[in-house]
């Protein structure tokens, strides 16, 4: 009796119903068969096919016409040796727990929805729709690829390694029974997976959580847990692995999403590396672990549980990997952070050393000039003159210092703001020299100008006029006194449009060899010359940092041989970067 | 010599006795009256209630600040009306002086202060109406 049925030209499908109809349909298609014939059937099947006559001949008769045939069934202790008679017509391969029945061969479909022991079938769907059978070949050849030769299943049940079976277990609350018996009966290691951070809520409402800790304290098991964590349960792990650490016990809990690695969508369990529990959700939004429970899957069967065995220690790795990585990481941020504070530390002790130096020195040069004017306490004689004006020279000499340590420390730290603007370096060099020009009267030098190349730069005029000015003074300390000395500032342009600058002097000059040294902090020519010239050692450092700043160089020009000259050059291109900013 | 000129009054906002000490020596001679606050609130409160041709203003000041002072007269709209000189020994608060400046504040005196530079700078705001 056919119920449903559809046709389109001569293709079909239809259901079929009583034991006459299905035989009959069965038998047909498996005569019709050629060239192959996919099976694909339940731990019944193989009684089935083997023990009911009318099957078994239909089988050995394809067998013999060339058909052929591939077959995956689950191969259990119970139907063992109807599947040495089954391997003996076709290839056989095993599936832990499979489950429904189909058949295709390469134009046609069978299916049956329950078999029973050793007896005919009941109810039968059968379809010749092309698309239909292609897409069961497919479904085949995905089995078929999972599946595991007869022979190492046969031989695992033989030898005894596998005794166990693998049940689907729909009841909730019977899923939670086992689920509690199976953590309780744990004697050496338990392995657990959790899918959700709501998943870790609701087996610490079942008492699970509780149950592990248990079972790591008081009977010393193994645990090792895989969860996606919150901040909530972040703490209550902590404390819980601290805890377990601090009586030497074997407690580990890893984080899991957080991880980035794949995450299952079930809750796996295993006990003692015997047996599995795989728990589905339906609703992970239930609070009650009943209401959130789909069917479950309970395992001893060796394949089964080594299988989950290795996706737990898969993933627990992947976690091992990415705490190392976020621990480096950490080092690394408190490393940075380090660096930060340090950096801000030495600029604040700084600004607390500048300003400390320099307040002591107010009212001692203060008071210094003061009193070498009547005007403000009268009179002093000649040898008390000699004396405070002795001492403020050394109190000058000492703010220089301190003003110089703090720009080569500023400049070391980046922290000096340039004022860049476009400055007609003709005047720079004219007003610089005019300021010096006291100081070179009075030793008789002559300080003069070759500007070769007028023009504008784009600098920060104090701090290039520091330059020079610090360049000249060294000079004005090197040159020959009683009118024999001369200081000459040049300005020219090169073919690059870069302007150098040069200080040249008839003084003692710079051996080359030292010549590479003297922009290093506190060198100075000879060891003695800081003594009698009065430098703080520190003046062409900051030259270098400041024409280093504007994007320059500063060297010793090793070819001039009447004395020492010093060249700098200021960047034209200087200007394009800062115009493009 | 005495300068003939008008009577002035400065306001020095300072925690340094020696360098208040120092200070007052210098301006005093010249004829010049010189209030000292050593405490950042005192001294806003001075600022406040009396005339002064110049107040020289410390920034690095325990508890209220010469910033604190400066902010307050700033926030409360009074620093057109003074003549605020800040008076600072910090050399890493160049850009901080160089926005009062743009701000309000009248003029800078960098300490180690030579009493040229004192005298030069306070002078400047001497009024000839005051006579």
């Amino acid at each position: 009796m056919t119920i449903y049925s559809s046709n389109s030209g001569s293709e079909k499908t239809e259901v079929l119903h009583g034991f006459e109809n299905t035989t009959k349909a069965i038998l047909e298609f498996l005569s019709n068969a050629q060239g192959s014939l996919y099976i694909c059937a339940d731990s019944s099947w193989p009684s089935v096919a083997m023990g009911v006559d009318v099957y078994r001949n239909a089988l050995r008769d394809l067998f013999v016409r060339g058909v052929k045939l591939k077959i995956v069934t689950d191969i259990t202790k119970d139907n063992l040796s109807y599947c040495m008679e089954v391997k003996k017509v076709g290839e056989l391969r095993h599936i832990d727990g499979i489950k429904g029945n189909f058949a295709v061969s390469e134009r046609e479909y069978t299916a049956s929805s329950t078999l029973q022991e050793a007896t005919l079938l009941q109810q039968v769907i059968y379809s010749n729709v092309k698309e239909i059978v292609e897409q069961q070949q497919n479904l085949f050849e995905g089995f078929w690829n999972r599946a595991i030769p007869a022979e190492t299943r046969i031989k695992e049940i033989e030898e005894g390694t596998v005794l166990g079976d693998t049940e689907v277990i729909q009841v909730p609350l019977k899923i939670q029974e086992l689920f509690i018996h199976l953590v309780k009966s744990a004697k050496e290691e338990i392995l657990l997976i959790l899918p959700t951070i709501n998943a870790f809520y609701r087996e610490e409402r079942l008492g699970i959580i509780r149950l592990l800790k248990e079972a790591t304290v008081e009977r010393t098991i193994v645990v090792r847990v895989l969860t996606p964590v919150d901040e909530v349960i972040e703490q209550k792990v902590l404390s819980m692995m601290s805890l377990a650490v601090d009586q030497g016990k074997n407690l580990d809990i890893r984080h899991m999403t957080s991880a980035g690695v794949t995450v299952t969508t079930v809750t796996i369990l295993v006990i003692d590396k015997k047996e599995s529990l795989v728990i589905e959700k339906i609703d992970d939004s239930k609070e009650d672990f009943i209401d959130a429970t789909g069917p479950a899957t309970h395992s001893n069967s060796k394949p089964t549980v080594l299988s989950y065995i290795s996706i737990f220690e898969s993933l627990w790795q992947q976690t091992e990997l990415y705490e190392r990585v976020k621990e480096s990481n950490e080092k690394l941020e408190k490393a940075n952070e380090h660096l930060l504070t340090t950096e801000r530390a030495k600029e604040e002790f700084i600004s607390m050393v500048s300003h400390e130096l320099k307040t002591p020195i107010v009212p001692l040069k203060g008071y210094a000039q003061m009193l070498l004017r009547p005007q403000f306490m009268g009179a002093v004689n000649e040898k008390q003159k000699k004396a405070i004006s002795s001492m403020l020279r050394n109190i000058e000499k000492l703010q220089a210092l301190v003003d110089d340590v703090m720009d080569v420390y500023k400049l070391d730290l980046g922290k000096i703001k340039f004022s860049k603007s476009y400055t007609d370096i003709g005047t720079l060099i004219r007003q610089t020299i005019a300021e010096l020009r006291p100081l070179t009267f009075a030793k008789q030098i002559d300080l003069s100008e070759g500007i070769g190349a007028d023009g504008q730069v784009f600098c920060d005029p104090d701090r290039i006029e520091q330059v020079l000015s610090n360049l000249i003074k060294n000079s004005i300390d090197f040159v020959p006194d009683k009118g024999d000395g001369k200081i000459t500032v040049r300005a020219e342009k090169d073919n690059t449009n870069n302007i150098t600058l040069t200080v040249e002097d008839n003084g003692i000059g710079i051996k080359p060899e030292k010549a590479d040294k003297l922009f290093q902090k506190f060198y100075q020519i000879d060891t003695g010359a800081t003594r009698r010239h009065g430098g703080t050692g520190l003046g062409l450092v900051i030259c270098r940092g400041i024409v280093e700043a504007h994007g320059g160089k500063i060297w010793v020009d090793k070819t001039y041989k009447n004395g020492a000259a010093i060249k700098f050059t200021l960047a034209d291109k200087e200007k394009e970067n800062e115009e493009g900013k | 010599m005495k300068r003939v000129s008008s009577y002035m009054k400065v306001l020095l906002i300072d925690d340094n006795k020696d360098i208040n000490d120092m200070v007052c020596l210098c301006l005093e001679t010249q004829d010049i009256t010189v209030k000292v606050v050593d405490e950042g609130r005192e001294g806003l409160r001075s600022i406040k209630e009396n005339h002064f041709d110049v107040i020289l203003l410390d920034l690095a000041m325990p508890g209220f600040s010469g910033f604190d002072i400066f902010k307050a007269l700033k926030d409360e709209g009074l620093l057109a009306s003074k003549n605020i000189v800040i008076f600072t020994a910090s050399s890493v608060t160049d850009n901080e002086i160089q926005e009062m400046l743009l701000t309000g504040a009248k003029g800078v005196l960098k300490k180690p202060i030579s009493i040229d530079d004192l005298i030069e700078t306070v002078e400047r705001f001497r009024q000839d109406g005051h006579q």
